[in-house]
């Protein structure tokens, strides 16, 4: 028997005790479940009247309403379902980089997401985990249970990070994987083409995925650190570039910021969630955000 | 046109490289730094250097520039001189240094003129080039016998050298010697000869004109105006030129005035002062505008022997220099005679009578000194000897011969010129020939106003004959005569005088024998007769030394020690002296002023040297001939001589304007829109 995960951590336990892992959005499930559904369903709430179609469940009718107005009126409830969360997580080598914080974006995106399945595992839904670089490394089936659980944190805890990042090939590699609407989280640093990443979330949103997109990223990163010349090393490919962190600071910052604001807009206008946070910042408040 | 370097140093531009070496070695290595991803780094850099790279393409223009402005200052470049002299260039500098050099001329010293155009010449040169200095002041001075690679050496000549106060002698020698340096050059080799000069003499118009090869010579003018007014003392005379003590004389002053570029009318007022010892005497004159006047003064001879120094002094004007004037009188008691005869007797009776004559100081020697003398009594010279008695009346002495008809060669040559002899015989006819004196006007003769001429003249004397005595003395006078033996007969000279060069020739045609040692009956009154003709000869000074081309030299008196032998300039410096045997001479020519030859106490020589009087005529001219003349106002035009520009200031400005551009693009800072900085 292994050793259990040390990921997840008991005062984070703790502290998530309070935590329900719900989305603003609702779910897509074909379970009963917890969930609000968009449609409508079989739960005890009440969603509305509507005038009776031919084809339309008889055992709908509300009678009373009729003996009062001698009209056809179905009566509806909510669809409560259950939630299936499918988190990614970027392993790619880039998400070693640590220049701030005293962990490096992998380390904070795994605890993330460990605490995450957590909540959802103990939602009683079910949580699924990938971990991709420019392919698909590991891909745990969605599952409720706490042995599921423990390999998810066992898959997390000894991630290593390596290999190119492309989110896009990896979203498309995964579609085969998601046949029903699910809420996709991804975690990663987004460092990637932001067109081809909107081109390979359409499947996802076209099939009704809720997707929570989780940027994490360092401080240094964010505002380009250091004095004089620098030879700067891609972590990924290997490439190298000369120049002087002084006279890119500013456009730096401000070419982060646009970015991230063009992924913000992006996310708006597809109905995603966007959440962004920096490695040297604790992740409730993320949490806090999905809650909301 | 051709572009050539003056810095012999040029190979030190290999050591640029080597900072730029040590910088790219010993340079920080960029710090490594992993990144999570450089894509955005890759854009921004792009981005940047879109907008920095025409910035520093355009630095890098201005960088190199500023390098090649800085090195090419350093490499002294000049631009063309290389028409046909690929071999180089060769530049005999002919400087005129002469006194007239020395006038105010406009605002500038003619001198300071054409050294700072010389100078420009020179600098303009390339250090390979060569180069030679004559200067004309007394007479030709080279540097060099050859032009000669040594620029650096000609400019500290040309510090060193001023104007002079000394006239150019031999000009048209040094021109051409100096067109002869050029024409000898070696193949390939570009030379040219320039003339700076104020073209202020004669000499000077007449040496240009003589130049053959007038393609090589260039000639500059520095005067600024084409004549200087000026007012110059040019002579003083002494009558009579060796005064016994407390004899009075006479002393001429000459004052000349030459018009300036702008003729005035009038005369000029003046006056004129002679310093004569303790005495000063001062007398007004009005000098006419463009001629000469004479001054006279009317003076007495110090009471002592010795030399009397009379300077003449007139208001200074534009060139105070020939505003003095000095002359030195040798005041003696005694004339110096000297007495030369072949014939012993007669030797003897000339040695009693002149002896006996109490201002003589008579010097037989039996052969002809070197001694100057002012008075020579010369028995029976002959053809031989003919060269020294020019040389001694060119001097200025008065030579009196007593010939010998019956082997006279010498006669005829002195008096006309040929060769040839004028016969003649002594005739005693048993009674006394009388003389008849025939110019009893001349001055010669005012000694005998208080001695009895009858006496001469019934002497009654042998007669010596000189057949066509009188026809040969063509110019000269005839001061006592036989009387004549009949109406028609020729009389025969008895004293003829001639002037000879700046002395006189005496013949004195009457015999010499023991009976006339009787003073009053004898024809040994010659003593008299040479007093009188030497009190009656005026003073010039021609004789002295010449300034700037006569060393001053005396003839080291016996009993003197050398090395007690000093010559004192007027304020008391002293002249270095150079010694050659018995003769010391001054080191350097010598310059106006008065000097005096002393040994320990005793003063030896006093001498006077004078400023040149042609050099005070400052009118200017421009030589005649296809001589190409340029009238150079400025330095510049002259330093364009060969068509040769130097470009490193040019150079040194470009470099400052390409720094100063530089400088404000690196000031200014790099801007970026924000448009650039979208995703």
């Amino acid at each position: 028997m292994g050793q259990a995960p040390t990921i997840l951590r008991p005062e984070d336990m703790a502290r998530l005790a309070n935590y329900r892992f719900a989305v603003r959005m609702m779910a897509e499930g074909w379970l009963n479940g917890r969930h609000r559904a968009r449609g409508r369903g079989s739960s005890s709430d009440f969603l509305e009247y509507r005038a009776y179609a031919p084809g339309d469940d008889a055992k709908l009718l509300d009678w009373r309403v009729f003996a009062r107005t001698d009209r056809l009126q179905l009566r509806t409830f909510e669809h409560e379902t259950h939630l299936e969360c499918h988190l990614f997580v970027d392993s790619s080598a880039s998400m070693a980089f640590r220049e701030y914080a005293s962990i490096s974006k992998l380390q904070y995106a795994s605890h993330f997401a460990a605490c995450v399945a957590w909540l959802v595992v103990r939602g009683h839904d079910r949580v699924a985990l990938q971990l991709f670089d420019e392919k698909v490394r590991h891909f745990v089936q969605p599952g409720t249970t706490a042995a599921h659980l423990n390999r998810c944190l066992s898959l997390l805890e000894h991630n290593t990070a390596g290999g190119h990042t492309d989110l896009p090939q990896a979203l498309g590699r995964s579609k085969g994987l998601i046949q029903r609407p699910v809420t996709l989280m991804i975690v990663s640093d987004f460092l990637c083409d932001m067109d081809a990443l909107q081109a390979a979330l359409n499947p996802y949103i076209h099939l009704g995925c809720k997707v929570v997109l989780v940027q994490v990223l360092d401080r240094g990163e964010l505002s380009l650190s250091g004095q004089g010349l620098a030879r700067f090393v891609d972590m990924e490919s290997g490439e190298r570039i000369i120049c002087n962190p002084d006279e890119l600071r500013n456009m730096y910052s401000e070419r982060m910021r646009a970015v991230q604001q063009r992924m913000q807009a992006m996310c708006v206008a597809r109905g995603m969630l966007y959440l962004s946070t920096t490695t040297d910042s604790s992740f409730y408040p993320l949490l806090d955000a999905l809650a909301r | 046109m051709t572009i050539s370097f003056d810095n012999p140093n040029w190979w030190l531009l290999c050591v640029v490289p080597i900072p730029i070496l040590v910088h790219l070695v010993a340079r920080t290595r960029p710090a490594e730094r992993l990144f999570s991803s450089i894509a955005l780094l890759r854009e921004l850099v792009r981005l940047q250097s879109s907008r920095t790279r025409p910035k520093d393409w355009l630095l890098l223009l201005l960088r190199t520039l500023l390098c090649g402005c800085l090195a090419g200052v350093f490499l002294l470049p000049n631009l063309g001189g290389g028409a046909d002299g690929e071999g180089g260039r060769a530049l005999v500098l002919v400087l005129d240094n002469t006194a007239s050099m020395g006038a105010a001329d406009g605002q500038q010293v003619r001198m300071n003129r054409a050294l700072s155009m010389a100078q420009a010449a020179v600098q303009n040169l390339a250090p390979h080039d060569l180069v030679n200095l004559v200067t004309l002041a007394g007479y030709p001075r080279f540097v060099f016998e050859r032009p000669e690679s040594a620029r650096p050496l000609i400019v500290r000549e040309l510090a060193r050298t001023a104007s002079q106060p000394a006239a150019a002698a031999d000009v048209s020698a040094a021109l051409q010697a100096a067109c002869s340096q050029v024409d000898n050059l070696p193949d390939g080799v570009n030379g040219l000869v320039l003339l700076i000069s104020d073209f202020q003499s004669d000499t000077m118009k007449e040496a240009v004109a003589a130049i053959e090869n007038k393609a090589s010579i260039r000639c500059v003018n520095v005067a600024q105006t084409t004549a200087v007014e000026n007012t110059a003392l040019t002579a003083m005379t002494l009558t009579p030129a060796r005064p016994l003590p407390g004899q009075k004389v006479t002393l001429t002053v000459t004052l000349q005035h030459w018009q300036g570029a702008v003729a005035r009318e009038g005369a000029q007022p003046l006056s004129v002062s002679v310093n004569a010892g303790n005495l000063r005497l001062s007398q007004p004159c009005e000098l006419d505008r463009g001629k000469q006047k004479k001054v006279q003064f009317e003076l007495t001879a110090p009471s002592t022997p010795g030399d009397w120094v009379l300077t003449a002094q007139t208001e200074p004007d534009a060139y105070p220099e020939d505003n003095t004037r000095n002359l030195v009188v040798p005041v003696a008691d005694k004339l110096d005679c000297l007495a030369i005869a072949t014939d012993r007797v007669q030797l003897g009776f000339m040695l009693r009578a002149l002896e006996n004559t109490p201002f003589l100081r008579t010097l037989y020697l039996p052969s002809m000194p070197e001694t100057a003398a002012d008075f020579v009594v010369w028995h029976s010279p002959t053809l031989a000897d003919v060269p020294s008695i020019r040389a001694r009346q060119a001097a200025g002495e008065t030579v009196l011969i007593v010939p010998d008809f019956e082997k006279d060669t010498a006669l005829l040559p002195l008096l006309s010129g040929k060769d040839g002899c004028i016969a003649g015989e002594l005739r005693n006819d048993g009674g006394n020939w009388k003389v008849d004196f025939v110019a009893t006007d001349d001055p010669s003769f005012s000694l005998f106003e208080r001695a009895a001429l009858e006496n001469l003249g019934n002497a009654g004397i042998y007669r010596r004959l000189g057949a066509d005595l009188s026809s040969a003395a063509a110019g000269a006078e005839v001061l006592i005569q036989y009387r004549k033996e009949s109406a028609d007969s020729v009389p025969v000279p008895a004293l003829l005088r001639k002037p000879m060069g700046r002395g006189e020739l005496l013949i004195w045609n009457m015999p010499v024998t023991a009976r006339d040692s009787r003073q009053g009956f004898s024809p040994l009154y010659l003593p008299l007769v040479a007093e009188q003709l030497l009190q009656a000869r005026g003073t010039s000074d021609e004789a002295e030394p010449v300034a700037g081309q006569d060393y001053l030299q005396i003839t080291i008196p016996s009993g003197v020690d050398v090395a007690e032998l000093r010559l004192l300039a007027a304020d008391g410096t002293e002249c270095p002296l150079v010694f050659q045997g018995v003769v010391a001479r001054s080191e350097q020519p010598a310059v106006p002023g008065v000097y005096r030859w002393v040994a320990g106490d005793t003063e030896l020589q006093t001498v006077a040297v004078n400023f040149p009087r042609e050099e005070s005529d400052l009118r200017s001219f421009s030589p005649n001939g296809s001589v190409y003349v340029q009238n150079a106002h400025s330095e510049t035009q002259i330093s364009s001589f060969g068509g040769r520009v130097a470009l490193w200031p040019f150079l040194l400005a470009a470099a400052f304007i390409f720094f100063v551009v530089e400088s404000l693009i690196c000031r200014k800072p790099a801007e970026h829109t924000k448009s650039d900085l979208l995703p």
